[in-house]
């Protein structure tokens, strides 16, 4: 399974928004974990772009709520 | 028609003036990780602070373009000059177009004129509020790199201001009102915010009336170009 740079600090963050789009504290952890799970054993690569990391956690993050993959893809797309 | 004239151009300047998007976008960052981060009290908090500064930042340039123009127009006739209104037809067009084509980015998404370095930078900074000092601060940065837009429309109302009235209270409560517009998108957000909306509905929205808002500021500005034809040169 592949080992995620930083991977506490896109945990955390990922909590942080899922908590600011709404999403109860013990449902974001579930849903973080699991995307992240996912992520991991989905790309088989040994290394990745940050776009395709990005793509994948977005498409992951679709399933649980659209909402919070809206969140993840355009944060930087606001201003 | 001294006075359609100048409550025309007050009234549109303020328009256009709440409708700018570079602090409401800032402020929907700022407060999407205060809400994440903090409780809503809290989040709250940090967003008047944050509103403060917009205010603060808004009254300071407005306080500085309205002394340059008591300045002119008491060294000289400078305000009551033609040439005075073609250069000011001249930079109305200018931004009116420039708004138009370069306010925001080609793509999706809502993302401005600012340099990336700049948007990163409010994005990072957003992240690291903690105290109610720096979403004051925050806020009051938020709308520098605006200032090619909205400071002609400070120095055009500050103008029609001095040749209204002579009246030191109604300047006074002008230019209140002119400073509180320019936080009334970032209220409306709040606003947004309180009623369980979040990030992605603002995103959504804003990216859905990217458009609208592009094309109605445009005009606004071209309307102020047409009421200073009509007014400062037809009829004089």
């Amino acid at each position: 399974m592949l080992e995620l740079p930083h991977e506490k600090t896109i945990r955390k963050n990922l909590l942080i928004d899922a908590k600011a789009v709404g999403i109860p504290i013990g449902s974001a952890e579930i849903f973080v974990d699991n995307t992240l799970k996912s992520v991991k054993s989905s790309l088989k690569q040994t290394t990745i772009t940050e776009n395709q990391f990005k793509t994948a956690i977005h498409k992951e993050l679709k399933k649980y709520n659209a909402d919070f993959a809206y969140v993840y893809k355009n944060r930087d797309k606001i201003v | 028609m001294n006075t359609i004239f100048s409550l025309g151009i007050i009234i549109s300047a303020m328009l256009i003036l709440s409708m700018l998007q570079l602090i409401p976008g800032v402020f929907a960052i700022f407060y999407h990780y205060a809400l994440g981060k903090t409780s809503r009290k809290k989040a709250n908090k940090f967003g008047l602070f944050f509103i403060v500064g917009i205010i603060s930042f808004a009254l300071l340039v407005f306080i500085l373009t309205y002394c340059l123009a008591c300045l002119l127009s008491k060294q000289s006739t400078f305000l009551n000059e033609l040439c005075i209104y073609w250069v000011l037809i001249g930079i109305f067009t200018a931004v009116g177009l420039s708004f138009f084509f370069f306010y925001y980015r080609k793509g999706s998404g809502t993302k401005l004129f600012i340099s990336r370095n700049i948007s990163n930078c409010y994005q990072a900074s957003s992240k690291k509020v903690k105290t109610s000092s720096d979403a004051f601060l925050l806020g009051f940065i938020s709308g520098m790199p605006e200032l090619p837009f909205s400071l002609p429309l400070f120095f055009i109302i500050s103008a029609c201001l001095i040749n209204l009235i002579d009246n030191l209270l109604i300047h006074i409560i002008v230019i209140l009102l002119t400073t509180i517009s320019v936080s009334v998108s970032s209220f409306i957000t709040l606003g947004y915010y309180n009623a369980d909306y979040n990030l992605a509905n603002i995103g959504r929205f804003r990216t859905k009336n990217k458009s609208f808002f592009k094309t109605i500021i445009s005009l606004i500005y071209f309307l102020i170009v047409l009421l200073i034809i009509v007014f400062r040169i037809i009829h004089a």
